[in-house]
């Protein structure tokens, strides 16, 4: 393959598919795609066939006018203010595909890429340019690999063609040879094949591009989003985790759902399991159990209306009865009954001591650390303290199986409370409802009145669900404003709505904020409600106990709720798992996220490793225990256990020999007594001769460590024959050689006439290599 | 009893500073774990940036304690680290900043997807830096240079990189070399396009030297930017060797023989004596008229059956006697620079010419450069490599020629020899006690037998002396 039009095809590619990620995420077509058929055009025109290019000067002059477009475009309006800047990185590309291009020029390119990409993922979220991004970064990391193949080769080719050796040419002669100066040329591996793409590069690269995505999402996945506090850049408040959500605290404002109604923050996860068993149960069976179509999660239940907002009761009650407050949902312990599911909640910290529950229930139990508490006659269950910033709370409850065992909601100690109603502000809203009810004489009980009333709101088609909170007439009550103005809104309306219509006809009721319904997780296996799941409903006191009424449009609200969750399209299965993925581990990754699913079980794996470590008695033992278990139950050798069993039986056993291998090796290391005399058996701990060799060393003359002395000698004396035989002590490298196998092989020890001999002819030979040395110098 | 715990305790100088280290690290490390509380008044994140320093200070302390007492652990230290070289070509500075201007975007707006393009841009980056990393580990490089070449001979040198990894291939490993003169300095550079596990290959450069003397070579520098080109990480490997640059040898042009000694010569054979005693033998051929009868082989003439001659031919061998004046004064201008290069080229080949077409003959090279030096020649192309050698590291000297020369000269020469004298000093435009032919009138010696001083000017020289240029 020709390395030049691979590398153009390359970078045109990556330019197209940079500005056509680059216009979906924008959604307008112009600039962008322009650019893919002026990058066709330059890439025959100017660099293949070279007919046309744009001087310095040309584009210099572009680049000034691309300037002033983008300026103009700068304050044409708020969004060409936004958008600007990008398309004058579009324009630069232009300007740059219409150069001659050299690698600088073509590096820009990349870079340009880069950036429009970076551009396109703050204007989009969805999942396929995600998608795409993998893709693009797959194209890139092979251009950018073919990038450096073909410089270094333009950096070895340019060298041949231009250095090379020189020729003769009329300069050169003038110039005498002594003047002239030296030259080089690199040079290319030489081998058989000339190839610069080969199926090895090939497969490297895709290796290469596997591995650095899994090392981006590690990354992603990883880098703590710390965010920084915007209110450094403007006065907007960041949502810190102790501001408690809308809807749980003590007072919420009409309308003020809305806003977390569009959120997909995580709020809850839950999983129900069958208490005796420990198999899960789905929660669509579990619910269905109970005659309910959607999960209701009760939180926080509010009853005082005024001015819109809904409040809590002023509990005065409070101080005369001290034990009121000491009132706490059973724990499982105390219950007699057996046959219990039990769900268990992970609740997010979102600012509120609320605990949310999913009815009916007969017992909870708190599984993190703190208390709870229980209002005896709202049936609401709070914490005592509010968790930390980062802390989840984890609490069980327990249901039945049996609905008759499960408590019941039957307290109306202060009916009037619940029967409040602003009646000044709320008169047309009374007039209506009463003139309602007389419409229709056939309803007798206040349980058919109140279900009228809920069917009219939720059923009758005049009334819709929506998340846009514009008020049409501020004077008035915003409950009235809905009903009568503009007959559009969420959940909050529709609870209010009802719940102060059926108190206009005297029935007792409360508004209950919480969530309904959550979504199953496909990779967790968890049931898990987000902020969107938000939902406000009534509880209305007939036949003597709280019966659970939603005038909410629910199908309306359903489709609201998906709609900000993730669109689905038809080929439903893995798609949906591909957008949950990506909306839970790409769009949706928060701090929180992150430290539930990475930090904590990180953390806590150590903290469980080294807690076992600490107790290794126990466990070695249990260790011991779960493998006989294993080798008892031959059914379990052929599973996946069994594999891993073997995988874990060889590690250890190869870790255990290499242990001791390298602990015996330590140990002789450690006591080995003949330190000594090992090292003198080495040629070079005998002193004379090691004088003898770094004497010679600085001759040049190094002994190979494949010769042997007697051949180094030889060696020696053919080389300083001169010197050698000039201070006539020729013999003198045979004789120290001699002597050397002496000491070294016949164990023969230096007699002191010896060694002042050898000594004295080292000297000699010394003084007559440095000599020559000097004269040399 | 010897043990090597002995010579630990012995070593203790070496390994007390690390375990003091090791201590207080330990120490500062229990103490955060004791009183994080205390701590965190003066920081919230205090204990933490301390465990990990004092961590940081264990392990050092660790590593110096180990490698003193296990001198062989040294191998694994992060030498290979060290002797690499990180640097930042511009494109990858162009890429961090991008990414780092993404990474501050996405924090700032709280973009997830930002910070996807981010993290998206970071893997390869990374990668990158890996790869160099792994490929330059475990490779080895070797160059094979000749030991002797000529001044303006190519050559070839052999750049050899063995890739000792197991499972990496090396790719584009671009191998530069340095090699200087004392007053040159050039670098050539090869690239291996990939070099696979277990496999050593080799890459060629040419280089054409113009400086005589000896060239040192090395270190040996490899680089390698990719796949990506975003960061360059290089190695050096000390493997240092050197060649030999002889001057430049051309060849005598006809004009020689002509110019120096052809009309002595002639003039000398009319005073020998000439036939059966003349010289040497050549061969026996046919009679031809006007052959002296003398001459006559008569053993020859009868077995062949018609008279032959012995022909005997002028001995020109002749001791040559080469003395090398080579000035330069300290403050030396381009022309004096060439004038020394124009005589030793010029020594050079007439060397070789001379030892090329005499037998039996001494030569003898007498030097003043920087010090005095005789050189007596051996026949054979080893004398000649010898003399090469020889020639390529003089050195010109700056100092007024003192007698030695010329004594040295006089000693050597015979009433046989014959005598070049070579100088660079200008001998008809300087000051006359600079010049050779003063000094040696001054010192009042003879030179015996036929001598000729010439004068190391390139026009003077360049009638004689033919150069191959290219």
């Amino acid at each position: 393959m020709n390395l030049t039009l691979t590398f153009q095809v390359s970078i045109y590619l990556l330019v197209a598919l940079s500005s056509i990620m680059f216009m979906m995420a924008e959604e307008a077509l112009f600039p962008q795609l322009l650019t893919v058929p002026l990058g066709i055009l330059t890439l025959f025109f100017t660099d293949r066939w070279e007919k046309f290019s744009l001087s310095p000067l040309w584009a210099n002059i572009l680049g000034l006018l691309a300037f002033l477009i983008v300026c103009a475009e700068f304050f044409s309006n708020i969004e060409g203010r936004l958008l600007s800047g990008a398309h004058f990185l579009v324009y630069l590309t232009w300007i740059i595909l219409l150069q001659k291009k050299s690698d600088t020029q073509y590096w820009w390119l990349c870079a340009l890429g880069f950036l429009q990409i970076a551009v396109g993922a703050v204007l989009t979220e969805s999942g396929f340019y995600g998608s795409m991004l993998v893709i693009y970064m797959f194209l890139s990391i092979w251009t950018l690999s073919v990038f450096s193949l073909y410089r270094t080769r333009n950096t070895f080719f340019q060298q041949k063609s231009t250095g090379g050796l020189p020729r003769l040419n009329v300069e050169r002669t003038a110039v005498s040879p002594f003047q002239q100066s030296s030259q080089v040329q690199g040079g290319v591996q030489s081998d058989q094949s000339r190839r610069w793409l080969t199926a090895e590069f090939f497969w490297a690269t895709i290796g290469c591009s596997i591995t650095a995505l899994l090392i981006s999402m590690c990354f992603f996945l990883l880098i703590p989003r710390l965010w920084v506090n915007r209110s450094l850049f403007n006065n907007e408040t960041i949502q810190g985790g102790n501001k408690p959500l809308v809807g749980f605290s003590e007072k919420v404002q009409l309308g003020e759902m809305g806003e977390i109604l569009e959120s997909s923050e995580r709020v809850l996860e839950l999983t129900v399991y069958d208490d005796e068993t420990d198999e899960p149960v789905t929660i669509t069976e579990f619910v269905q159990t109970f005659g309910m179509d959607e999960p209701l999660f009760r939180g926080t239940v509010l009853s005082n209306y005024q001015n819109g907002s809904w409040s809590k009761v002023q509990r005065r009650r409070r101080r005369r009865r001290r034990d009121y407050s000491d009132w706490r949902p059973t724990r499982s312990k105390e219950l007699d009954v057996q046959n219990l599911y039990r769900q268990e909640f992970i609740l997010e910290p979102i600012g509120t001591k609320v605990l949310f529950i999913m009815q009916p229930i007969l017992a909870m139990d708190m599984v993190s650390d703190g208390d709870n508490s229980l209002d005896v006659e709202t049936s609401e269950i709070r914490q005592k303290l509010l968790p930390g910033k980062d802390k989840t709370t984890k609490y069980n409850l327990f249901t039945a199986k049996n609905a008759n065992q499960n408590s019941e909601m039957y307290q109306l100690y202060r009916e009037d409370i619940y029967l409040g109603l602003p009646r000044k502000d709320l008169k047309r809203l009374i007039r209506y409802t009463k003139d309602l009810i007389a419409a229709h004489p056939e309803l007798k009980t206040d349980r058919e009145k109140a279900k009228f009333i809920e069917t009219y709101l939720r059923d009758s088609g005049e009334y819709s669900y929506t998340l846009n909170m514009s008020i049409e007439d501020p004077t008035i009550d915003p409950v009235e404003d809905f009903l009568f103005n503009r007959k559009s809104g969420h959940c909050e309306y529709y609870a209010s709505a009802l719940a102060l219509m059926l108190r206009a006809i005297g029935v007792p009721t409360r508004v209950i904020t919480g969530f309904k319904g959550g979504e199953q997780k496909y990779l967790s296996n968890n049931f898990e409600v987000q902020q969107r799941h938000a939902h406000s409903w009534i509880e209305a006191y007939l036949n003597d106990r709280w019966e659970t009424m939603d005038a909410t449009p629910a199908l309306q609200r359903a489709e609201m709720v998906a709609k900000n969750a993730a669109s689905f399209s038809s080929w439903k299965g893995a798609n949906k798992m591909l957008t949950q993925f990506w909306h839970d581990y790409v769009i949706g990754v928060s701090l929180q996220r992150q430290k539930r699913a990475f930090y904590e079980p990180i953390t806590r794996a150590g903290k469980k490793l080294s807690k076992q470590l600490l107790n290794f008695r126990t466990t070695i033992a249990a260790a011991v225990k779960t493998v006989r278990s294993f080798l008892s139950s031959p059914r379990r050798w052929f599973s996946w256990e069994g594999g891993a069993a073997v995988f874990i039986i060889a590690g250890l056993f190869f870790g255990l020999k290499w242990l001791s291998k390298i602990t015996i090796r330590f140990l002789r290391f450690l006591f080995n007594k003949e330190t000594d005399q090992s090292g003198a058996h080495s040629s070079a701990k005998i002193a004379f001769y090691e004088k003898f060799q770094s004497l010679l060393a600085k001759k040049g003359l190094v002994r190979s460590r494949s010769e042997t002395q007697k051949e180094f000698s030889d060696h020696v004396k053919t080389d300083l024959r001169l010197e050698l035989t000039e201070a006539q002590i020729s013999e003198y490298p045979d004789q120290v050689t001699q002597l050397y196998y002496h000491v070294r092989y016949g164990n023969h020890a230096l007699e002191p006439r010896e060694t002042a001999e050898i000594q004295q002819k080292i000297t000699t030979l010394e003084s007559v290599l440095l000599k020559e040395e000097q004269s040399k110098g | 009893m010897k043990h090597r715990l002995n010579e630990f305790w012995q070593k203790r100088e070496e390994w007390r500073p690390g375990l003091v280290v090791i201590f207080v690290s330990v120490f500062i490390l229990i103490y955060t774990f004791q009183a994080p509380f205390t701590l965190a008044r003066f920081h919230r994140n205090l204990p933490l940036m301390l465990r990990i320093v004092a961590g940081g200070t264990f392990l050092w302390g660790l590593q110096h304690v180990l490698i003193s007492f296990f001198p062989k652990l040294k191998r694994f230290q992060l030498k290979r680290i060290g002797r690499n070289r990180v640097s930042l070509p511009r494109d990858g500075l162009v890429y961090l900043l991008i990414m780092m201007v993404l990474f501050v975007g996405s924090v700032l707006s709280r973009e997830n997807m930002l910070m996807l393009v981010f993290a998206m841009m970071t893997g390869p980056f990374i990668l990158n830096g890996w790869i160099t990393y792994s490929m330059l580990k475990n490779i080895k490089l070797k160059r094979i240079i000749p030991q002797r070449v000529m001044v303006g001979e190519t050559f070839t040198a052999e750049i050899i990189l063995e890739n000792n990894k197991r499972l990496i291939a090396a790719y584009l490993m671009e191998v530069s070399d340095t090699f200087k003169n004392h007053d040159d300095k050039l670098e050539a550079s090869v690239v291996f396009r990939r070099v696979g596990p277990r496999q050593n290959l080799s890459a060629h450069y040419y280089a054409k030297l113009r400086r005589r003397g000896i060239y040192q070579f090395g270190p040996l520098q490899v680089s390698t930017r990719y796949p990506l080109g975003l960061v360059k990480r290089g190695a050096v490997f000390s493997e240092y060797s050197e060649i030999i640059v002889h001057p430049q040898i051309g060849r005598l042009s006809s004009n020689w023989a002509d110019d120096f000694f052809s009309i002595e010569e002639m003039a000398q054979q009319n005073q020998s004596r000439r036939g059966v005693f003349d010289d040497e033998f050549n061969h026996i051929r046919e009679y031809r008229s006007g052959d002296s009868q003398r001459a006559i082989h008569w053993r020859s003439s009868a077995r062949q059956g018609e008279l032959m001659v012995q022909e005997y031919h002028q001995n020109r061998n002749y001791d040559l006697i080469i003395g090398l004046d080579l000035w330069l004064p300290s403050f030396s201008n381009e022309n004096q620079a060439e004038r020394v290069e124009w005589a030793i080229s010029f020594v050079g080949t007439l060397c070789r010419e001379h030892l090329r077409y005499s037998r039996d003959t001494k030569l003898t090279l007498v030097s003043q450069g920087k010090t005095l030096e005789l050189l007596e020649v051996g026949i054979g192309s080893m004398g000649l490599e010898y003399l090469l050698d020889f020639l390529a590291t003089l050195q010109p000297g700056k100092s007024q020629t003192d007698g030695e020369f010329a004594k040295l000269i006089s000693q050597m020469s015979s009433p046989r020899s014959r005598t070049v004298l070579l100088t660079t000093r200008n001998e008809s435009g300087s000051k006359k006690h600079n010049r050779l032919q003063t000094i040696f009138e001054q010192q009042g010696v003879d030179v015996h037998g036929q001598w000729r001083m010439i004068e190391a000017d390139p026009e003077i020289l360049s009638r004689w002396l033919v150069l191959e240029t290219d």
